[in-house]
């Protein structure tokens, strides 16, 4: 998986059914909404299936590194809303009555590149507190995730007292309304951006070999020289990241800042990663099928809607289809006892 | 209370004593299976087998981590069992082993049956021929080559209860060989040189420089390789290709000026290696778990040889493997010291520590009894030192260095 990069010879069926399997399914997929339903299949719809997954994408691209290195990492969808509210309330309109930070007009206007930063880097801090635990103390990550989840959560409702932080600048807005070219929204632009860089990390730098290694067989990363703990800081650090970036564009999209922002979307990322071939085995995976799993997920879900499934009904054939893509996975690299 | 729902925990505890007892196992039921040495376990599991009245009983390479006595132990049982009229289908790569107990042997090579007869009509010649499809003259080619300069000098080691006043000199060019029953310490020596284990007193130098090692990066940087004893636990990354596997200790000399990776020259470093060591394998990108354990040593070997170490350090570097594969891992072993690499080898097997061995450090629970050289090394005095008592071995120490 990890070789993608420098296998490309000998044509192998078997391989390439089980390789491309998801793909399979995806054009399937797409062929049968299409078909149910011909408003499925137009430009529109497909920007508006990837503008609503790519908060969900980024916090899957993040989760990957975190799976690959056999951890997992639930604090996303709390360390979302956390950068959410944290960065929505230095950007507050003064003329809102009921300022987060009431201190906001004895002082010049903060640019919203700060605003920005200031929720990426709160948003941030909380994967290298995770890193650090997981590295350091040796707990579970599902355990250290579980613990800054929660902390992640409760810092955010209280910081807003669960109030929801509106009233934001244009130029803070822009950032998440404005779109490329005038059809593709900025937080798709991010999330392509930022899927590219994790191919990069992944596939091309020292960093993302030790993470295969690390995730492929702790022990034997460590007896090879592999600073095992600094590559776990840097993946937890990694998924925070890309967290916080979606809880920052999906506020400046929807103009307000939301404490209960991104509940359950750290599941919906690491289901789309698990989908997509990153294997909780550790030490497989992509982010092409990362991608995939993105869009699979994404197109049942508009799918469904378009089709006017039952909301009920579209939940469980999501959890289905999430079972069986992994059990396929299984199949294809099974780890060897 | 007689009800099949619940576990009768007194029967259960009574019916496993009686088990152990029948087999002549002292162990205690209570005790907890992580707390016994591995030949104990081994015990268990045989006990295991027989509490459910098994006729046929495979067992797996099952004396690679006994002592002699255990080994004697073992056998004794197998012969109780085979009265009994238990069958008993016994894996090992060990000939001794087969002339002693067995009574068929079937020989297997790459997947297929090539033989079977009764041991009396069989002879180790035949056997190995058998084997390896061909003669092998050679197990141990033991080169000659110079010895020269110190590369390593270890003084008074100690690493908390598990072992202490370890000294010996390291030269280049030479193979020191690490002797010892299971569980005298050997293993955690190298662990603690290595980085891997707490060094709690002594000194590591290293070409005259003190050296600090606390982790396998610092030990990576003076020059030193580590062939760990568990395959499975500590070396392969199975799910990982053999190229990466062959690469992922010398990472650092495949980023290229811009941080990035050069995938290129590390596809032809690990075919040149591939090719260079014979390791069998459909290809650089198959995944390491699919090969045979005696290819998963070779990767292993191709992964130290690529960091171009200068003190190489390998732990039972043939557990486990064939023995083609064993006479090739030993004729790399001895190459590398032709090379002018300082090389310390922990095994169990008596005749590889022979054949192999300029000299010969013996350990007996956690302290160094003596170090022996080629010439003095036969298996008796080696066994002897093994098996010392505490009080001997002041003296020895001296004379050791």
């Amino acid at each position: 998986m990890e070789s993608n990069a420098i296998s490309r010879r000998r044509f192998n069926a078997k391989g390439f059914i089980s390789k491309y399997a998801m793909y399979v399914i995806l054009i399937v997929l797409i062929a049968i909404f299409g078909f149910a339903e011909p408003a499925f299949f137009t430009g529109r719809n497909f920007v508006n299936i990837l503008t609503s997954e790519s908060s969900r994408g980024l916090l899957a691209l993040g989760v990957a590194f975190c799976i690959i290195t056999r951890g997992i990492d639930l604090s996303l969808g709390s360390v979302m809303a956390v950068s959410s509210v944290f960065s929505a309330s230095l950007v507050q309109k003064l003329t809102y009555s009921t300022l987060i930070i009431p201190g906001l007009v004895n002082i010049p206007p903060i640019p919203a590149w700060a605003a920005v930063l200031f929720g990426l880097v709160v948003g941030t801090s909380f994967g290298v507190m995770n890193g650090l635990l997981v590295a350091y103390t040796k707990i579970h990550p599902f355990i250290a995730t579980l613990g800054s989840m929660t902390i992640a959560r409760g810092l955010a409702l209280l910081f807003t007292n669960a109030y929801p932080v509106p009233m934001l600048r244009e130029d803070f807005t822009i950032i998440g309304q404005g779109s490329l070219f005038g059809f593709l929204p900025n937080i798709v632009c991010i999330f392509l951006l930022m899927a590219i860089i994790a191919n990069i990390l992944l596939n091309h730098t020292k960093f993302g070999k030790n993470m295969f290694a690390v995730g492929g067989n702790i022990d034997a990363a460590r007896a090879s020289g592999i600073n095992v703990e600094r590559t776990l800081v840097l993946a937890y650090t990694w998924s925070s990241f890309c967290a916080a970036l979606a809880g920052v564009m999906v506020t400046a999209r929807s103009a307000s800042g939301i404490a209960s922002l991104g509940e359950g979307y750290e599941l919906d990322g690491i289901a789309a990663a698990t989908v997509g071939g990153v294997s909780q085995t550790g030490g497989v995976g992509s982010i092409v099928g990362c991608i995939g799993g993105i869009l699979v997920l994404g197109v049942i879900n508009n799918g469904l809607l378009i089709l006017g499934v039952s909301p009920y009904l579209q939940k469980i054939i999501k959890g289905a289809i999430i079972v069986i893509a992994v059990v396929f996975d299984m199949r294809k690299v099974a780890r060897k006892k | 209370m007689k009800a099949k729902v619940f576990v009768d925990h007194k029967q259960l505890y009574r019916l496993a004593r009686e088990t152990l007892q029948g087999l002549g196992i002292d162990i205690d039921p209570y005790e907890k299976m992580g707390n016994l040495t591995v030949a104990k376990m081994q015990m268990v599991e045989i006990a295991k087998a027989v509490s459910q009245d098994a006729s046929i009983i495979v067992m797996d390479e099952p004396t690679s981590s006994l002592t002699s006595i255990e080994v004697a132990q073992l056998f004794g049982m197998i012969r109780n069992l085979r009265e009994k009229g238990v069958s008993i289908i016994y894996i090992s790569h060990k000939m001794e082993e087969i002339f002693k107990i067995c009574d068929d042997v079937t020989v297997f090579r790459d997947g297929q049956m090539v033989g079977s007869d009764l041991v009396s009509n069989m002879d180790v010649t035949k056997l190995i021929h058998l084997m390896v499809g061909r003669d092998l003259d050679a197990m141990f080619p033991k080169i000659d080559c110079p010895i020269t300069d110190v590369v390593m000098e270890v003084r008074d080691l100690a690493s908390g209860s598990r072992f202490s006043g370890i000294s010996f000199d390291l030269r280049r060019g030479e193979i020191l060989g690490f002797a010892g029953l299971v569980g005298a310490g050997r293993t955690e020596v190298l662990e603690t040189l290595f980085g891997l284990r707490t060094k709690t007193a002594g000194t590591i130098t290293i070409n005259g420089k003190v050296a600090e090692i606390s982790r396998p990066s610092d030990a990576l940087k003076h020059g030193m390789a580590m062939l760990t004893e568990d395959r499975r636990g500590t070396g392969i990354i199975p799910v990982s290709s053999v190229a990466s596997n062959i690469v992922v200790a010398n990472l650092k000399q495949y980023v290229r000026k811009n941080g990035l990776i050069n995938h290129r020259k590390i596809a032809s470093d690990a075919k040149e290696y591939i090719k260079r060591i014979e390791i069998k394998t459909p290809s650089k990108d198959t995944l390491i778990q699919d090969l045979s354990g005696g290819n998963q040593q070779k990767v292993l070997v191709a992964r130290w040889l690529l960091t171009g170490p200068d003190i190489l350090f390998v732990d039972e570097p043939t557990r486990g493997i064939d023995v083609g594969a064993k006479a090739e891992i030993h004729s790399l072993i001895t190459k590398m010291a032709g090379e002018g690499k300082a090389i310390i080898m922990v095994s169990s097997e008596m005749p590889e520590i022979l054949g192999m061995c300029d000299r010969v450090l013996v350990m007996h629970e956690g302290r160094q009894t003596g170090i022996l050289d080629r010439c003095d090394a036969t298996q008796e005095r080696i066994m002897e030192f093994a098996t010392r008592t505490d009080e001997e071995t002041g003296e020895t120490q001296s004379q050791a260095i």
